[in-house]
């Protein structure tokens, strides 16, 4: 399928507990380094064009706060993302406990469960200081049905992978939701509906 | 009780008013529906008619009365004397009401030289009992424990007021300062002067209720079950109100929620201060749910049994103890924030949040200070709440200065408590209305010293 060249940015958001390292690993990514302070965010949001698979694509990586106190502005980006990464850090099982917590809230908002999300155990390089298995961090993605990737954002470790694999995630999820407005709209033409029928749904939808 | 104290006759009358007597217990009555009763000095008597009459009963002199309740405008007195007990049931017509407690309360009280407080009209009951306080001193050991003395005790909804028959200055307690108000104490610690008549009685703990603060117990006997009973009742269902405001949370003898103050007294250990992201990273939220439930409904032994909301921690039995204590850390830190943002009102009370933000906004160094003093010490800001924001500007103080080891410098720390100090009902939902309470919170983290000077 042919994409236009100047399509509507995806919107990916990163969200997870406190300090897990939301910022640091939205900052590795857009602007290819290692944030070493340590600044609760509030809400900041990214630009950068990149190629997945040889396409061009916007993307618009908005990066939230990891504290509850900030949840009220949930709603919004919840709404308008095309996909999230939901990050804990390995170190910290607090994180990872939250995990299920967020999936819920997005696939609640969207009002679907198979949404564009990624699971990511981020500060991988903490080998020392694991509390969250590689395994558990697996069998919660295999529960949740979404993919799970370690990374580290401070080695610069699958982070763009991460990214990445949600842009691509988001692709097939919009291509598919797509081609079921398609196919829907052609339905009328190849089943023997009457016209009338059609017309009335027509008018109710409008 | 049939020969009035010879002060009477010379009073004026101070009260005269209809009441119907529901009920009495006493040597010869007749129940009336419909009397009038007379207050003049410190006694009380009941006549048929407004003409002051034929009398009802006897007449009654507060000196003898042992204990009162009030409940709306329903009134129950009890005298006793010479060993004979009458029972007085009653209610107060309702616009007279407030005047008559308030004058009883005068008789009661008034002639020893207390000072009234704003609450005390509205008294819910008055007895005679034994009290003593005794003191803990935790830092030295030091124990005081004062002598059993007869006193007159009024209980207010606020104030416990203890004033003891040898000696003009009363004791006034916040009830506020109540953490827990038990029935039992060990029959050792009777006062001597009710021993007798408890002794006689099976349920001996009923006599004797003690209320336990943060430094101090106050016991109070009496031989006199309904008494005692009565006080616990009120007290009890006083402080087991759930702390939904700062203004009605249990106080510590400084002035500031219980809760609270033991939370950052937790916290104020150098290890816990140091630990890496403390106030940022979030504890377990169950965790966290179960500790601010306990905030709100039992303060008074939350840290004592912090331990218990542990459940699943970072790292498993077998590792180190050093997470175990840093998770209680991020435990304490997010149920301190929520507990402060449960409240009905912010700790920096709503109707000062913009002039604060403009205070803060002033470019004059020198204005800018005098302004923000003026919103601090305006008559809007409750002084429980004053003493509890400067209470916790200190401790982010604290943290901040460690910020080489926690990471949380004050700029940190700002973000991140800004939403529990300027709480609102009404949610925030863009960034412009977050800036100017991160930017207010970190003038006074920053300028704590300079408002306090």
């Amino acid at each position: 399928m042919v994409r236009p060249p100047h399509q509507n940015p995806f919107k990916l958001v990163v969200v997870g507990g406190g300090g897990v390292g939301k910022s640091a690993l939205t900052i590795q990514f857009i602007q290819r380094y290692f944030v070493s302070d340590y600044d609760p965010t509030i809400e900041d949001s990214y630009r950068k064009q990149c190629f997945v698979d040889d396409d061009i694509c916007q993307l618009e990586v908005l990066d939230t706060a990891g504290q509850e106190e900030f949840s009220t502005m949930r709603e919004q980006y919840l709404r308008s993302g095309h996909g999230f990464l939901i990050v804990f850090a390995v170190s910290d099982k607090n994180s990872f406990s939250e995990v299920e917590q967020l999936h819920k809230l997005i696939s609640r908002v969207k009002d679907r469960d198979d949404f564009p999300i990624l699971l990511v155990g981020n500060k991988a390089d903490l080998e020392t200081d694991r509390h969250v298995l590689r395994e558990e961090g697996e069998e919660m993605a295999r529960r949740l049905h979404v993919p799970y990737v370690e990374c580290s954002a401070k080695m610069r470790m699958n982070v763009d992978e991460a990214f990445h694999h949600l842009v691509r995630l988001v692709r097939r999820y919009q291509q598919s939701e797509r081609q079921s407005i398609d196919s829907s709209k052609e339905i009328p033409v190849n089943t023997p509906m009457s016209p009338v029928r059609r017309k009335k749904k027509n008018c109710r939808i409008q | 009780m049939d020969s009035l104290p010879s002060s009477s006759s010379s009073s004026l009358v101070s009260f005269c008013g209809r009441i119907s007597i529901i009920g009495s217990r006493s040597r010869p009555f007749q129940p009336r529906k419909d009397a009038f009763l007379r207050l003049r000095g410190d006694v009380i008597t009941v006549h048929r008619d407004e003409e002051c009459g034929q009398l009802v009963l006897p007449p009654l002199s507060i000196h003898y009365l042992i204990l009162a309740k009030k409940k709306g405008s329903l009134f129950k007195m009890y005298f006793r004397a010479d060993g004979s007990e009458t029972v007085l049931r009653f209610r107060v017509e309702e616009p007279l009401v407030s005047a008559f407690s308030f004058l009883l309360l005068e008789s009661w009280q008034g002639r020893r030289g207390v000072s009234f407080m704003e609450d005390d009209g509205d008294w819910n009951a008055l007895a005679r009992g034994w009290a003593r306080r005794k003191r803990e001193n935790v830092e030295n050991g030091m124990k005081e424990e004062e002598e059993w003395r007869e006193a007159s005790i009024t209980l207010t909804n606020q104030h416990l007021t203890i004033l003891f028959d040898d000696k003009e200055k009363e004791e006034r307690i916040d009830l506020r300062r109540v953490i827990s108000c038990s029935s039992h104490f060990d029959s050792l610690d009777w006062c001597s002067s009710v021993r007798k008549e408890k002794e006689k009685e099976e349920r001996q703990s009923a006599y004797s209720i003690r209320l336990n603060m943060n430094d101090q117990f106050v016991s109070i006997d009496s031989g006199e079950m309904k008494m005692v009973s009565t006080l616990r009742s009120i007290i009890s269902q006083s402080i087991s109100l759930p702390q939904t405001s700062l203004v009605t949370c249990r106080l510590t003898e400084n002035g500031v929620p219980l809760v609270i103050e033991e939370a950052i007294r937790f916290l104020s250990d150098e290890n816990r201060l140091c630990t890496r992201g403390i106030y940022r990273i979030s504890a377990k939220s169950s965790m966290k749910t179960r500790l601010v439930d306990h905030m709100i409904h039992s303060p008074g032994s939350v840290f004592t049994s912090l331990h218990s909301f542990r459940s699943e921690t970072n790292g498993n039995v077998t590792n180190e103890t050093n997470d175990y204590a840093r998770d209680e850390v991020y435990m304490v830190c997010d149920g301190l924030r929520s507990f402060l943002r449960r409240m009905e009102s912010p700790l920096i009370p709503e109707v000062l949040h913009i002039p604060l933000f403009d205070a803060i906004a002033e470019l004059s160094p020198s204005s800018r200070l005098e302004k923000v003093l003026s919103v601090l010490h305006s008559r809007h800001f409750p002084s429980i709440h004053l003493k509890t924001l400067f209470l916790l500007l200190s401790h982010l103080r604290d943290v901040a200065k460690r910020n080489e080891d926690n990471g949380m410098t004050s700029d940190n720390l700002s973000r991140i408590l800004a939403p529990s100090l300027f709480s609102s009902e009404s949610s925030w939902e863009v960034l412009d209305e977050i800036t100017p309470r991160v930017s207010s919170t970190l003038f006074l983290i920053d300028n704590f010293h300079l408002i306090t000077s």
